[in-house]
């Protein structure tokens, strides 16, 4: 667990955990794997809620997206925050760090309260007395979070039963396999999981705090440093009109979230700047950008019209803006040793039995809204040949066949953000979800994967 | 996030609804009531200084309704009110429209206290009310010609390419297309016309559901399906790590090291076989890729709300993105957590917009408003005085008595000079009472304060003028008359005023204007820092209840529902309310008064 800033929002697998489970201990796995407890996703369990879909609840730091099980797409992506009057900032539900900053937990719980009464209310339209409900669970979600999810639905809305699902299985099980290597980039992280015969590997887990945050952040940096307001209104052509630097009021988060989701792309050739970035990454100075836009950039300028704030002024977004800014995501950051999503990704092939890596490195899946920027997959796959030939560490991975999962079978059937779900809703309606909190025998406490049962 | 952030001037009921979980945290701020009970006893002589430091004249009348309530607030009141001012608290305080108020446990309830259950479903645009049995079939939108537009989210119109004239034949002003009033979007930019203009819901729902990931997740399904009955497992998993501690490796050493049946047989479960896709979508993102890097502006971009629309493929192109059939909505009626009875039920038909049953706070409570004055300074500024009205109105039949109290402040000595000055002022003022309710309960219980945490200080220095008055009983005619009900009761009024009559005399006793059913007070505040500022008050009210008349008369509750209402059973039990005689009822409640931003003197 070499992420330290990532892991925090755990507590952290104890040593038992690791004595027992850990890769370099192959005999205590074969204990392990002997033991009676021998079961999967991949069983049925009858529910006593049996004749009524469920509800299949996916909730993330940022979205809630909900629907029905046994529909082949949610209902609704909700955001949080969104429904109060003042919708000029999205606040995070959770954070990386939640747990250890002592972060406002009672106004987490009003939102999430709020935003699953509307849920039910405004959008299933059924009354959640009588709603079975699955949850989506990723690894890294605060316990705390997982309790007060738990809290709401059971004393709030008084659903009678729930269960978590891991949320890496549910989105494998949308490709009809069972064997893959799922990396989940959402907003607040980016979780590499290896899955083996429908078993989450858990101690290959790898993670990196580079997800649809960084980009927001980076995003706003880079349109501080080098975008520029075009005062169209005063009438001059656009030529000609003054160009003023970018005030901080005009990137307000919905802004850039806009931006974020419209104009930003991954370009699919960035090899001839990469070693430059990755050695130099602090001397960002206007010379170098000016060559590099001037030798590299393939992307126009992008005239981002502003009506709303100050009349008819026009935001000029610059093409290198564009095509940089998710560079952060597979660059990573030297200084405070962030791993890119590359790294993780193959530190991941790395931990797991040498048997696995083959078919789990030619089986990735990619899931998770920021992985829906046009460009992601082939230029992670560039990048991941670029780790794997020019970096000690990863010798032993040579030659290993890199691909994935969605350039064979089904392909692009289902969007990255909602595989997740769509998981959650097919386990639903197969009635497959694994242990279910009855509302009768909870207690407060919710099920938690890093404690281990005897 | 909280209410409470919004900066213009607002006031804000505080909710002390019960707890919904019985194994809360101990920390819940709405528990900060209940733990100072205890130490509410100390604050008693405090109060009893209150009531008798006003340095001007009290008549025994009003002295003995002092007594009275001061007894009242001792009991109902949380020991300072300084909870408000806490971040949690802000989850507990809504502005009047959003409360209700159960008749039967004598409380405010918020929307947090209520429980929402569902009475009907309609289309919000044709006001169809859809049977339950097919919202489930209709994916909760409207299976009639209700659109809304891809672009704008407004609803579309069903528009025929050629007007109607009378002279031609109906089937000549096809074909129709969808039009939005609001962007000027229309249907035929993305090729989709209608022969008819009806049942167009029938028509695109066919299409949703031959869409490639609708056929591929059957397909998935029945594959899954398919493996599930060949294989009934023993157990189940519960989390993370009873998967990964079972699996895998029984898989690949079951084989070559134990020969183990039942490692055999799990890994036989395991493998969900070759799975055959139904459809394959191949992968357009390098042609997106060229298509965003050539962009010279966004409008051909959807956002994500638009994207969002369609969560079936979240198309980038705007084009591709189809209308939508509307989302329904529901009637919901809203039930009392604590005693179960109903407190709003709204008329099934959707067309009505009468509610059967409408407990609402309004009617019950005292509306509270802030008026500014002519001639003062707003917003505030660090270190001015200034005064403000409060207004209150009386929803009630009966004729009001409202006691109002502000919690003390914490540094002691530093108000008790400041008391010595302002007490000085006063005498040479007239126009201002020295009852100054902000500091009367100074030596505040420091333990209390500790107790929770993240609590801000009132930034400044409130001063009540009149913390007691009567405001004038609610009368049908007073909507209808432009005239002036000078007051409702000249007994109440004599006990404040030595005789006087008018607006200008009554400034005397900090009473500012007192018409039909409203009084409005006034109040000064001295900010001290800059920042947002607010503060809590405790309103305290009694009125003769005439228990026979309400509810009926007042339109809340049709007559016919009484009954059901009250077969339910009545649990009466309150801590707030208090029947000093059988016909005098009082309650008392919190509220947050924000006055918005305080700038600094300099700054000006």
């Amino acid at each position: 667990m070499k992420q330290t800033p990532a892991m925090t929002t755990r507590p952290p697998i104890s040593s038992t955990t690791n004595a027992k489970l850990g890769s370099s201990s192959f005999s205590s796995s074969w204990n392990i794997s002997s033991l009676p407890s021998s079961s999967s996703l991949l069983s049925r369990r009858t529910s006593i809620y049996s004749n009524e879909d469920r509800v299949v609840l996916d909730i993330g730091s940022r979205n809630l997206k909900i629907g029905f099980s046994g529909e082949p797409r949610p209902r609704k992506i909700l955001a949080f925050g969104a429904q109060q009057q003042n919708n000029t900032c999205w606040d995070d539900l959770y954070d990386l760090d939640w747990m250890r900053s002592g972060r406002n937990i009672a106004g987490a719980e009003t939102t999430l309260c709020e935003t699953l009464q509307e849920a039910f209310f405004r959008h299933l339209l059924t009354d959640p007395k009588q709603r079975t409900v699955i949850i989506c669970e990723p690894p890294m979600m605060p316990i705390r979070i997982k309790e007060i999810i738990a809290k709401i639905l059971f004393h709030r809305l008084q659903v009678p039963a729930l269960c978590f699902v891991p949320s890496h299985l549910l989105a494998l099980l949308t490709t009809g396999e069972s064997t893959g290597l799922v990396i989940d980039c959402g907003h607040l992280e980016t979780t590499v999981l290896p899955i083996y015969f429908a078993r989450p590997l858990m101690t290959s887990v790898q993670m990196t705090s580079l997800a649809g945050r960084a980009v927001t952040e980076s995003l706003r940096n880079l349109l501080k440093s080098y975008a520029r307001i075009i005062q169209t209104s005063a009438g001059v052509p656009t030529s000609v009109a003054p160009r003023i630097t970018v005030p901080d009021h005009i990137l307000s988060n919905v802004r850039i979230e806009d931006i974020k989701s419209r104009c930003i792309l991954i370009p699919p050739n960035p090899t001839a700047t990469y070693m430059d970035n990755s050695n130099n990454n602090n001397d960002n100075n206007d010379n170098e950008y000016d060559n590099r836009e001037n030798n590299n950039c393939r992307s126009s300028d992008i005239y981002y019209r502003l009506e709303n704030d100050i009349g008819g002024d026009t935001l000029w977004i610059p093409g290198y803006v564009r095509e940089q800014v998710c560079t952060i995501l597979f660059i990573g950051n030297q200084v405070e040793e962030i791993r890119s999503i590359g790294e993780c990704i193959l530190d991941c092939l790395l931990k797991v039995p040498t048997d696995l890596r083959r078919p789990l490195a030619s089986s990735l899946l990619l899931v998770g809204g920021t992985s829906m920027i046009p460009g992601f997959q082939s230029r992670l796959l560039q990048e991941l040949y670029h780790l794997l030939d020019n970096t000690v560490k990863y010798k032993q991975l040579i030659g290993i066949r890199l691909g994935f999962m969605t350039d064979r079978g089904a392909g692009h059937v289902f969007t990255p953000s909602c595989r997740t779900w769509i998981g959650g809703s097919l386990v639903g309606t197969l009635k497959m979800a694994g242990a279910t909190i009855q509302r009768e025998k909870f207690d407060g406490t919710v099920p938690d994967w890093t404690i281990v049962q005897s | 996030m909280s209410a409470v952030s919004s900066l213009p001037p607002f006031v804000h009921y505080y909710c002390a609804c019960p707890d919904l979980g019985a194994n809360n945290t101990t920390q819940d701020p709405r528990r900060s009531p209940e733990e100072s009970t205890s130490s509410k006893k100390d604050l008693d002589p405090l109060d009893e200084k209150a009531a008798t430091t006003p340095t001007s004249s009290i008549t025994s009348q009003q002295s003995q309704q002092r007594d009275q309530l001061k007894d009242q607030t001792s009991i109902d009141a949380s020991a300072t009110g300084r909870h408000l001012l806490s971040t949690q608290a802000s989850n507990y305080l809504y502005p009047l429209s959003r409360l209700y108020f159960c008749e039967d446990c004598h409380q405010i309830r918020c929307p947090s206290c209520v429980q929402d259950e569902i009475v009907s479903y309609y289309c919000p645009n044709c006001l169809f009310e859809v049977p339950t049995a097919s919202v489930k079939s209709e994916k909760n939108r409207c299976a009639r010609n209700c659109f809304q537009c891809p672009i704008c989210q407004n609803t579309l119109s069903v528009v025929a390419a050629q007007e109607a004239t009378p002279s031609s034949t109906p089937a000549s002003t096809g074909p129709y297309f969808l039009s939005c009033n609001v962007c000027r979007w229309n249907s035929k930019e993305i090729d989709m016309t209608f022969e008819k203009p009806t049942s167009l819901a029938l028509q695109l729902q066919k299409t949703e559901e031959t869409l490639p990931d609708a056929k591929e997740f059957d397909n998935l399904k029945d594959h899954l399906e398919k493996h599930l009955r060949l294989n009934v497992p023993p157990t189940l998993p519960t989390s993370f790590l009873s998967f990964s501690s079972s699996g895998a490796f029984s898989k690949m050493m079951g084989s070559h090291l134990h020969h183990d049946s039942q490692s055999q047989q799990q890994g036989k479960l395991d493998d969900l076989g070759s799975y055959e896709p139904a459809v394959h979508v191949p992968d357009d993102d390098s042609k997106l890729v060229d298509n965003l890097m050539s962009l010279r502006t966004v409008d051909q971009v959807s956002t994500l709300t638009q994207r969002f629309s369609q969560l079936h493929d979240q198309p980038y192109q705007l084009n591709h993105i189809h209308p939508q059939r509307i989302h329904l909505c529901i009637k919901r009626s809203k039930r009392c957590r604590t005693c179960r009875h109903i407190l709003i039920k709204p008329e099934q038909k959707a067309q009505a917009t009468r509610f059967k049953i409408k407990l609402v706070a309004m009617n019950y409570i005292p509306t509270i408003s802030i008026v500014k004055l002519p001639r003062k300074t707003w917003p505030l500024q660090q270190g001015i005085p200034t005064q403000f009205v409060l207004k209150f109105t009386n929803p009630l039949y009966e004729e009001m008595n409202i006691t109002l109290a502000t919690p003390q402040m914490q540094k002691k000595s530093v108000l008790l000079s400041k008391e010595d000055n302002k007490s000085s002022d006063n005498e040479s003022s007239d126009n201002e009472s020295s009852d100054n309710e902000s500091s009367d309960n100074e030596s505040s219980d420091n333990d209390y304060n500790e107790q929770i945490e993240g609590v801000t200080q009132i930034r400044g220095k409130v001063t009540l003028l009149s913390p007691h008055f009567t405001v004038g009983a609610y009368n049908e005619t007073i909507e209808y008359d432009d005239e002036m009900y000078p007051t409702g009761n000249m007994r109440g009024r004599s006990a404040y005023g030595s005789g006087s009559r008018g607006l200008s005399s009554s400034w005397i006793n900090g009473v500012h204007e007192k018409r039909n059913n409203y009084t409005s007070i006034i109040v000064e505040v001295i900010p001290e820092q800059t920042g947002e500022f607010q503060f809590p008050l405790l309103v305290t009210y009694n009125y003769k209840s005439d228990e026979d008349r309400m509810d009926v008369s007042s339109g809340d509750i049709d007559v016919e529902d009484i009954e059901s209402v009250d077969d339910e059973g009545s649990r009466k039990a309150n801590s707030s309310m208090r029947l000093d005689d059988d016909r005098i009822k009082s309650y008392s409640f919190w509220c947050l008064i924000g006055l918005g931003e305080v700038t600094s003197a300099e700054s000006i």
